[in-house]
């Protein structure tokens, strides 16, 4: 396979220097690609260990700070694990009420609700573990975790009741 | 021909010019200086390829050429890993406090 390879670049009609110069470049570009590739995944690697290793560097916690914040994490992801079946089976029920051919409203009521349920819970999570820092991280921590869960949500609403050109926004229906 | 006749007083001042002009002592080095030139003077007379592979061949150079390759590489590597770790890091804390974040 290697032969098959190599052959026809040394069947080239080339200079001795210049097989040799070939040959420096491709070793140095295939050393550089494997300590690359080697050093950004040691590196990636190191940097999402577990679950909370954003938040300990981010947030600079201190062993103890993180041990609390562990504590509450581990004490939090049974609550959500649980709201997110509830959802699950709640989005079914929807799904089969509409197969059906039946007015899903009042599901989807109650999927709302407990959507609703679920990011109250979640918001109610983020102030615990922003006691659980020092005061100014904890306040950096509560911003971003608002920003980056509920943001999403809220960018989207503000741009859906925006007027676009065509004037086909959701506030004109 | 007739530059070889030898004429009365050649030999006199034969004796006389070598006199005039005495032979000196080479400087310290010379012949290594006269060497260092015709070097100099046959790698200007090389092509491109053919002083590359001058380098790649001469160990010294090989050898540090490969160290610059491997750290320039594995800086690269290491400021791009931890960005996208960082990135990584991040997104799995997230998703494992909101399940909907990564269908962002």
């Amino acid at each position: 396979m290697w032969r098959r390879l190599i052959r026809p670049i040394c069947d080239i009609d080339m200079s001795r220097a210049a097989k040799t110069v070939l040959l420096g470049v491709v070793m140095l570009a295939l050393v550089a690609c494997a300590v690359y590739v080697g050093a950004r995944k040691l590196c990636e690697g190191q940097m999402a260990k577990d679950d909370l290793s954003w938040l300990k560097k981010e947030f600079r916690l201190s062993g103890v700070e993180m041990q609390r914040v562990q504590q509450l994490h581990e004490g939090y992801l049974p609550l959500c694990r649980e709201m997110c079946g509830k959802i699950a089976e709640k989005q079914n029920e929807v799904e089969k009420a509409l197969g059906n051919g039946e007015a899903p409203e009042a599901k989807l009521i109650e999927l709302a609700t407990l959507r609703a349920q679920c990011q109250a819970q979640m918001l109610r999570h983020f102030e615990e573990v922003s006691r659980a820092m020092p005061p100014e991280q904890g306040k950096r921590y509560l911003s971003e975790m608002q920003r980056l869960t509920l943001g999403f949500h809220q960018d989207l609403e503000r741009s859906m009741g925006e007027v676009p050109a065509s004037g086909h926004g959701h506030a004109n229906h | 021909m007739s530059e070889d006749i030898k004429r009365p007083g050649d030999e006199e001042l034969g004796r006389l010019l070598r006199s005039a002009r005495p032979m000196g002592e080479l400087p310290s080095g010379f012949e290594n200086a006269v060497w260092r030139r015709i070097e100099r003077g046959e790698q200007a007379s090389m092509g491109l390829v053919e002083r590359l592979a001058g380098w790649f061949l001469t160990p010294r150079l090989a050898t540090a050429a490969l160290a610059v390759v491997v750290l320039v590489a594995a800086g690269a590597g290491a400021v791009h890993g931890m960005r996208t770790g960082e990135r990584e890091a991040l997104d799995r804390y997230v998703a494992s406090v909101d399940p909907s974040y990564l269908r962002h």
